[in-house]
This record gives structure tokens, sequence and C-alpha cells, in this order.
């Protein structure tokens, strides 16, 4: 009887439980996302702006470009950090000079081309301590353009960007979209001076290249030609619709090499004010930058969120006919970026797999010598056997005089 | 799938129990069966716990399958008290540690392949247990159950600027509550 009394008092209490939890058994779910707000200054204030500091940390970098026992690396959108590399294993971080919105660089002697947002500012570097603003060629790079409806004040430049983490209830469907908080894009990169001036090196991702006595940039759809016949007087010369989703600018002999989301494009400059289409080698849509010799072009293939697609390799492309680039071979990678070559060695920025470098005698039998991992490398230059590497937490020096023992000489860490 | 580990999970239970009985505190191993329910509708559960009794207490380690919304794997600190010292008695217990998720690909999927990482773990209630020889018996119980995904996706809206987007992410956060019903074994 007493155990009957019991479990009717326990199931009573089970049946009352549940009835009360009914209340607490909601699921609920919250998102968290990033807003960013645009801080606008006036076009006279950013020009006045631009100005040397001494060394600043490096925090978010983006292109690089090297000139003799100089590094330039570019601070995503807020200038160039200037690097005496004089020694690979102490490489002192000298300098910034402030350009507000900047991206991509090219070095030509004493002369800084650089973006400043649509602008292109060209800067006499010969003083460190007085940097001078030779000219500024207006809206050049007009497709600096901010997607899913939003548009900058035209009158105005966004000079930085305010973040905030924002946390709205995500079980309720109230998908908050400001359009405020958009994705820029711009252009250019790349580089090889003058062969009257010294010649300076760009990365692999870059947008800005020099040849001979032309600054060649390119945009999300065409290649400008700038004539620096006068460094300091750069005369926008020609436009040339390329196609769409540009990305990167790599010279070789008379030749540019553009890669796009969908293809590399070959341009001859025998006439180089008006550069001419030779030929097209084509791919499923990944980003792909591209550098090229006298008989190859390498083109490294990746998907990713902006750049799409599902292919992360190397495609070996015959140049000898350039009218008919023909594929060799492809090579299976990770994520790759950017890259390099030395002679027969080649050198591949591969993500998160880290920096990998090949023996590339034979185009169709590349065999991998050596992977650097514990970095995640976004792109290589390679001079005087000192690979300079770009990764997500500092610029790296390697010293692959010795193939056999690669060693690392130095290391700028970002803050 | 939860009924293809049972077999396992009792055999494994049962040869662990057999080499400790008549002993103040005896080792003994709890699998459970059950059923979810909440305003995300009705899922199954497994769980196998593995601890030591002494008289009326009951404390281990248990590990689960959890297919509430999210597929996950709760890892959890178990202790249990009986009420009464008849054959057939009432319990409480409370559950406490840690819950993983493991998406299968679909979830995935539908989720742009996020990364998670551990979120919290509950789980109270109340039972019945019909008590057989060595303190073995046969388990019934409802309760009260919490599981707490963690999640981030990288998202390609909302950066400014392409370098911007390489670093964009969105972080969810999910706290499913839930009815808890189980009957099992305890060896």
């Amino acid at each position: 009887m007493k155990m009957t009394s019991t479990r009717t008092r326990l199931f009573a209490m089970i049946v009352v439980c549940t009835a009360l939890l009914q209340s607490c058994l909601k699921d609920t779910a919250t998102r968290t996302y990033t807003m960013y707000t645009p801080v606008y200054k006036s076009v006279a204030e950013v020009r006045s702006d631009i100005k040397i500091d001494a060394s600043t940390p490096v925090i978010n970098p983006g292109k690089i470009f090297v000139l003799g026992k100089y590094i330039f690396l570019n601070e995503v959108d807020k200038g160039v950090h200037v690097i005496d590399n004089t020694n690979p294993a102490s490489p002192v971080n000298k300098y910034f000079i402030a350009i507000p919105g900047n991206l991509d660089l090219a070095v030509k002697g004493n002369i800084l081309y650089a973006d400043l947002y649509r602008d292109l500012v060209t800067i006499d570097i010969s003083d460190p301590a007085d940097v001078r603003v030779k000219k500024i060629i207006e809206n050049v790079f007009p497709r600096r353009q901010y997607l899913n409806g939003f548009w900058a004040d035209s009158t105005r430049i966004i000079v930085d960007w305010i973040k905030k983490d924002t946390t709205v209830r995500a079980d309720q469907n109230n998908f908050v979209f400001d359009s405020r908080s958009m994705f820029s894009f711009n252009s250019t990169q790349g580089a090889m001076a003058s062969a009257a001036v010294t010649r300076g090196i760009s990365g692999s991702m870059a947008r800005f290249t020099l040849l001979n006595n032309y600054l060649y940039t390119v945009t999300n759809s065409n290649l400008n030609v700038f004539n620096i016949s006068q460094p300091e007087n750069p005369v926008f010369t020609n436009t040339v619709p390329v196609g769409w989703e540009i990305e990167t600018i790599y010279p070789f002999k008379n030749n540019l090499f553009i890669g796009s989301q969908t293809g590399m494009f070959i341009y001859n400059t025998d006439n180089p004010s008006t550069p001419t289409k030779v030929s097209v080698f084509s791919h499923l849509r990944v980003c792909d930058p591209v550098i090229a010799d006298d008989d190859f072009a390498y083109v490294t293939l990746r998907s990713g969120t902006r750049c799409q697609g599902f292919q992360n390799q190397l495609d070996i492309v015959a140049i000898q006919n350039l009218q008919a680039p023909t594929l060799i071979k492809s090579y299976p990678l990770t994520n790759p970026h950017g890259l390099s070559k030395d002679g027969n060695t080649l050198f591949i920025c591969d993500g998160d797999a880290g920096l990998k470098v090949f023996d590339a005698a034979k185009a169709t039998g590349l065999k991998l010598l050596k992977t650097i991992g514990g970095i995640t490398a976004y792109d290589v230059i390679t001079q005087n056997n000192i690979a300079m590497v770009v990764a997500t937490d500092g610029l790296y020096q390697y010293d692959y005089s010795n193939l056999a023992n690669i060693t690392l000489k130095s290391k700028i860490s970002y803050k | 799938m939860v009924l293809k580990f049972l077999p396992f999970l009792l055999l494994l239970a049962g040869q662990a129990q057999s080499q400790k009985t008549g002993s103040a505190i005896k080792f003994s191993s709890i699998s459970h069966l059950g059923l979810l329910t909440g305003n995300g509708g009705e899922a199954m559960m497994a769980q196998t716990i593995n601890g030591v009794n002494k008289g009326k207490w009951f404390a281990g380690i248990g590990a689960g399958l959890d297919f509430y919304k999210d597929r996950t794997i709760p890892l959890f600190v178990d202790v249990r008290r009986e009420l009464l010292t008849q054959a057939n008695t009432p319990f409480v217990y409370g559950d406490l540690g840690v819950n993983f998720s493991w998406l299968n690909f679909i979830q995935k999927e539908q989720k742009g392949f996020p990364t998670s990482s551990p979120g919290a773990y509950y789980d109270v209630g109340l039972g019945w247990k019909l008590k057989g020889k060595n303190n073995r018996g046969f388990l019934l119980s409802g309760g009260y159950s919490f599981k707490q995904v963690k999640e981030k996706v990288r998202r390609t809206w909302g950066a400014p600027t392409i370098q911007m987007q390489e670093e964009n992410f969105e972080r969810f956060n999910y706290l499913y509550r839930r009815v808890v019903i189980k009957m099992g074994l305890q060896l």
C-alpha cells in the first residue's frame, strides 16, 4: 500500500516537472557576425596624409615588392612598409609610408607607384625624410567598388573601417543584413623595372608590373598602361579591356601573363602602349596567380570562398608557341597561392600546407624537395638564394643556397 | 545505428561487472537508449556510463550519441542516488559535461562546413529502478537535458575588402533544450 502511494507520488512529480519544463524546452541560437562601418575623409585630407613615418609594426600585410636591398611590403589599405634587407638574417623595418587605401605598388629607382583608392600616386622616395608626392592620376582604378548594393560617398574616401561584432537571434530567422557592410574590390600589382634602373621584383599575386618604360596595372576587367619614361611623371596612356575577374599580372620578356578566375591571358607588348592579346589558356573558375619562363607558364589554381571552384593544383602550360598554350601536366596541391621560380627551383605557397619547394628541371616530372610546414604562406619572391615569404603570421626569409638544407634566416612577426 | 552499439556495450559492462562483486564499492555499468523531444522534434540517443556503486550512490563517466538536431557526442560525469532501499526504487541523477559536435555530411553542407568547438552538456532527472541481483537492474527515467553546439563559418558577405573577407566568420551558438526519456540496464 505504502509502495503504491510512493509510486503515485513519483509519477505525479514527473508529470508536474515535465509540465513545468515545457517553457524551458525552446531551442535557441545566436549568430554573431562583424559589421563594418566606413570612416570617411575628404580627398584633400587623404592626400595630405601621404607621408613617411618611423617604422610601424606590420599588422595586415598584402603585396610585396623587392628592389635591391629593400623590401616594400604593403599594409592593406594603410600604406607601405620599407624594410632594409641588407642582411636577410636581420632585416630592419625602417619606415612606413602612409598611403591610405593602398593595396598595390611598384618601385622604379627612387619612384614609388601606388594605388590610393581610385587614384595612382607617384611618390619620390629618394629622401626618406622627405617623401614627395610627384603626381596623382585620378580615377584610374574606378572598379574599386563595393558589392551588395553598397555605394561609397563619391565625394569622400573611405580610409578605415570600424569593426563591431553584432549578435542576433538566429532561431527566429531575423537575419539582419547591413547594406553598409559589403565588400570592396580593387586592382593592381607586379613588377620588373626598366633596364635603365635597378630591377625590382614583384610577387606573383601582384596587380602592378613594370616592363621597360611602362607601368601596367590590372583592374577587375582592364589592363591599364602608364608611360613612365619620365618616372616622376607617369602618363596614363591606354586602357585595354581584358575580361572579367582579372587578378594578377606577370611580365616575361615582351609579354604580359595575366591571371584571371577563368584563365590565363597572354599579351604582347611589342607596341608597349597598346598590348595585344596573343592567346588565352582557359580553366575552370578558380583563382590563378601565374609566372612564366622561356618554355612554360606555371599557374596555380585554388578554390575558396572568393575563388569558388574545386581545383587546387599547379598547371604547367607550354608556351613555346605563345599562340597556342598547351597544358603539359597538373599537380595536385592543397590551396596554392603565390609562386616564384629561380632556375630549376620552384617555390609555391600552398596555404595552410606551407611553402613547397620543387625541383622543376622537368615540367612533366616535378619533384617535391621540401615542404616547410607550420606557416600559412601567401606569396613568395626569390632573389639571391633568399626566398621571401609573406605568411599569415610574418614575413619569413629562407636561405636556399643549399637545397638539401633550406634554413630560416629571419622572420618579421606581425603584430 | 544506435541498436548496433547496444549489445556491445552491454557485453563490455557485463564483463567488467563479473570481475568484482560483493565488495562495498563495486564497478557498475549503465547502458541507455532514449528519446529526446523538444521544439526541434524528436531524436534518439544512446549512452554508456561506467563507474562505481556504493550503497545508494553511483558515480561514473559517460559518453553518448545524441541525434537531436545536430549529431553530437556528449562526454560527462554522471552521479545518481537511489531514494529507497527496496528492490524497486526511484532515483535521481545528474550529468554534467561537454558536448562535441560530430556533424554528418548533410549537416555540414547545410551549415557551410563549419568548424566546431565543444559546448556544455547537462541532463538531470528522476527515474525508477527495478533491481535484480547484485544491484543490477532495469532503469526507466525522465529528465531535462541541455546541449550546446558552437560553430564558426566563413562568410563571403559583410567584409568590405577582399583581405577582410579572408578572415570574415560568423559564429553560431546553438542551445538545445529537451525532455529526455531513457530506458536501460545497470550491470
